[in-house]
């Protein structure tokens, strides 16, 4: 088919169609519901016994901060990306930086730690896991509609977005505090899920 | 926003309403766009209008997502640039698929032909291990081509001792080749 028949078949079979534009209200909507998980999960899981002790130390508020910070730029991010217009990188690139420092955070610990021992964690992986659902659950729906062009990436911000939710829950609930445990059964798992993402992008979200 | 910008945004607005006249005007200027825009981008002319198709049909599927008060360039561009880098990524596969078919087809010719040689090499071995007469009679009979007759008169020989010495060395060979093909 020329180009000139396709504008032609295009047009002659034209909808009107409802436009889709995220505004403050989106973005806002979409946190909401990620921190609503947060705190939903939190509840059942419980918090920590110790958490009056632990929640003002640096390592626990720096963490905190970082998979907050994650959380917030991926869900900004996956919603940009999926807009042509919206695309831009810096977000992305923001939220990369925001979890290679949580990576280099959690290393630097593991380095000055005078006994890394570890610690079993399968649960707050499968916590993180089942936390996750939720919110990329959420984003993906908002998203579905959109038209997105790269759509391994997005999907990897979309779950990475999720898996951040997640890890903030369950960073209340842990007791462990230990680097090498939280590398492996925390960070581990957020890079494992966004990976996963990056797996499903051409299977969940509709080519352009 | 220039202009031009803005009418074909107020075009594609109206488009979004369900007007054909204003989609397929839009349509047909996103067209010349593309046309001069991917020839100083794509050097294979032949693939231009391919990938224009692509892009017009992506901007088909995403109108949707267009907002009326942000540029429709910058949203056209930002289709039109990752379609084109889509179409590299594809071609790029699509040559390596070809080198690595290639390579193999190179393999296999190169193994047929080792085979062969091998083949040959122990036919020549097994040949020269044969005692003189029988080998004489074998090369002239299936080297040079000689029929039995004039074997049988080169040789000196009856025709039907040309043939049981033949048939023999035959046998000989057959088994010594058995072993090493």
């Amino acid at each position: 088919m020329k180009s000139k028949e396709l504008i032609n078949t295009l047009s002659t079979d034209l909808r009107p169609v409802k436009t889709l534009v995220y505004g403050l209200k989106n973005y806002i909507l979409i946190l909401v519901i990620g921190f609503l998980s947060v705190l939903v999960s939190t509840t059942i899981a419980g918090v920590r016994p110790d958490i009056q002790d632990v929640v003002l130390t640096i390592p626990f508020l720096f963490q905190g901060l970082i998979l907050l910070l994650l959380a917030i730029l991926t869900t900004l991010s996956a919603l940009q990306m999926s807009i042509p217009n919206l695309q831009t990188q810096e977000t992305k690139n923001i939220a990369i930086t925001a979890l290679a420092t949580w990576l280099a955070f959690l290393i630097y610990f593991l380095l000055h730690s005078s006994n890394p021992v570890g610690g079993w964690g399968v649960s707050c992986a499968r916590e993180i896991a089942l936390n996750s659902i939720i919110p990329s659950a959420a984003i993906f729906f908002m998203i579905k509609r959109a038209a997105t062009l790269n759509r391994t990436t997005v999907s990897w911000l979309i779950l990475t977005a999720g898996a951040s939710y997640g890890a903030l829950a369950t960073q209340f609930s842990c007791n462990m505090i230990d680097p090498l445990h939280l590398l492996i059964w925390h960070a581990l798992p957020v890079l494992i899920i966004g990976l996963i993402g990056l797996g499903l992008g051409n299977l969940i979200l509709k080519k352009v | 926003m220039t202009q031009r910008d803005q009418l074909l945004g107020e075009l594609m607005k109206e488009a979004q309403g369900g007007n054909s006249t204003s989609y397929e005007t839009l349509l047909s200027e996103v067209y010349m766009f593309l046309e001069s825009y991917l020839n100083s981008k794509i050097y294979n002319k032949s693939q231009i209008d391919d990938v224009v198709q692509e892009i017009i049909l992506a901007v088909h599927k995403s109108r949707h997502t267009f907002d009326s008060t942000k540029s429709f360039m910058s949203w056209l561009l930002a289709i039109t640039h990752y379609k084109i880098s889509d179409h590299f990524r594809i071609q790029f596969k699509e040559k390596i698929q070809k080198l690595e078919e290639s390579l193999v087809d190179t393999n296999s010719d190169i193994l047929n032909s080792l085979v062969e040689h091998q083949k040959f090499h122990s036919l020549y071995q097994a040949l020269n291990e044969l005692d003189q007469k029988p080998r004489e009679i074998v090369k002239l009979l299936k080297i040079e081509g000689l029929k039995i007759s004039e074997v049988a008169n080169k040789m000196k020989l009856s025709e039907s001792n040309i043939k049981v010495i033949a048939h023999r060395a035959y046998q000989s060979l057959e088994i010594k080749l058995r072993g090493k093909l």
